[in-house]
């Protein structure tokens, strides 16, 4: 009967079909080509940027960020990055030491993880207005200069 | 100012840029408009053949550039259509016997004299193409429904702009209303959402094209052909004319499916 009802108001009861892909992959293909920018170069664009960002920023987790071309018209595109923080310095902090204790399971790891993200959403806003943690991660990026200096 | 010069261009071979030009000169001869077709595929001459000109040729596109004779004698004028004139592609050459400049001389020299000039592009993107866009006013890009198509026509688009020219109007050829409708072809609105480019006509696939060009009598001579209505409708929207685009799904309406649901097919 659903058949027949989508029938009547000419939708398509089967599967979108195979012109929904072509139009998604049209439109990935040309953005990246329109701006000159290929798909494994953004990858690599990507990484680097995470690079710097988590040098700087703690807790930053790869896998969240989100750094794409947008495209309002054919002229008009601009590079838009999404970097949540997903973790506080204390919670990382704490987690690693959860880490060494091995009792902990795979299972609850993974859960631990999505509920720390979620209050670390919740933080970030707040700590903006504090300005301690901003000192603290200072200090860490000096520390670490120095520390390249000995190297060479 | 005389002529408005139009390039068919596509970047992809096969989609129908001759075939376009051919309809497009016929049905603007016929609408009263004086109009010269140019093959700009040096090389590969078919226009002639398309519109069945082919056995009258004595002069080319090169011969004038090299002034082995003057442009009036490379222009052959149909029989039917006696404000409509083709200048055919030279068979033994290569396009580098033409430059963008020449194209731009040539075009000069008739603008005084048409309303219309109509340069049918080779495939590709090198020097062919340049030459053909060169001299152009407006120039229409023709794709197909499918990705190879589509992502060429991008390619123009980007060239076109590169060569600080208009951005260009879509012709949609081949669209399969039926295939469209079940999901496994690009619809229009896909393509122009794909593309961001103005559409100033869609063809549909239509059986009628191909004895047209097998007697070199174009499809829009045809008043059964819908493609050639649809070459027609954008020949008349050149003009100017406010023309709407062409309903290909005239029996997709609630009633008429209902009408077919109870008729029982």
């Amino acid at each position: 009967m659903a058949g027949f009802f989508d029938r009547m108001l000419g939708r398509n009861s089967s599967n979108k079909g195979s012109s929904t892909t072509a139009k998604d992959r049209l439109k990935f293909v040309l953005l990246h080509e329109r701006v000159k920018i290929a798909p494994e170069k953004m990858r690599e664009m990507k990484a680097e940027i995470v690079a710097v960002i988590a040098k700087y920023v703690p807790g930053i987790d790869p896998d969240t960020v989100d750094i794409a071309i947008e495209q309002s018209d054919r002229y008009e595109n601009k590079l838009v990055a999404e970097i949540p923080f997903s973790k506080t310095r204390a919670e990382a902090a704490a987690e690693s030491d959860s880490h060494d204790d091995l009792s902990v399971s795979d299972d609850a790891l993974v859960e631990a993880d999505s509920a720390s993200e979620m209050d670390a959403d919740l933080k970030f806003h707040t700590d903006e207005t504090i300005p301690n943690p901003t000192i603290q991660n200072s200090v860490d990026v000096l520390d670490e200069a120095e520390t390249d200096e000995v190297d060479d | 100012m005389g002529a408005k010069v139009i390039t068919i261009t596509s970047g992809k071979g096969g989609v129908g840029k001759t075939t376009t030009t051919a309809n497009l000169g016929v049905a603007l001869a016929r609408l009263g408009k004086k109009t010269v077709v140019i093959d700009a595929d040096i090389g590969l001459r078919n226009l002639d053949v398309v519109m069945g000109l082919e056995n009258r040729i004595v002069y080319d596109l090169v011969d004038v550039v090299e002034g082995r004779c003057r442009l009036r004698q490379a222009m052959i004028k149909h029989k039917q259509f006696p404000d409509l004139y083709l200048i055919p592609a030279a068979q033994t050459r290569d396009k580098t016997s033409v430059s963008p400049a020449d194209m731009i001389h040539i075009t000069d020299k008739l603008r005084s004299d048409f309303d219309f000039i109509i340069i049918d592009s080779p495939a590709g993107i090198e020097r062919g193409f340049r030459n053909a866009v060169a001299p152009a006013d407006e120039v229409l890009i023709v794709t197909n429904p499918e990705v190879s198509a589509v992502r060429d026509a991008d390619r123009i688009v980007g060239l076109l702009e590169a060569e600080h020219k208009n951005p260009g109007k879509l012709i949609l050829n081949r669209l399969k209303p039926a295939m469209v409708k079940k999901g496994e072809m690009l619809s229009a609105d896909d393509v122009v959402d794909i593309l961001a480019l103005e559409i100033i006509g869609i063809v549909p696939e239509d059986d009628h094209v191909i004895p047209a060009s097998n007697s070199g009598i174009p499809v829009t001579l045809n008043e059964n052909s819908h493609a050639g209505v649809a070459f027609r409708n954008i020949a008349r929207r050149l003009t100017g004319e406010d023309v709407a685009l062409m309903d290909l799904e005239t029996n997709s309406g609630f009633f008429q499916r209902l009408a077919k649901f109870f008729g029982g097919r």
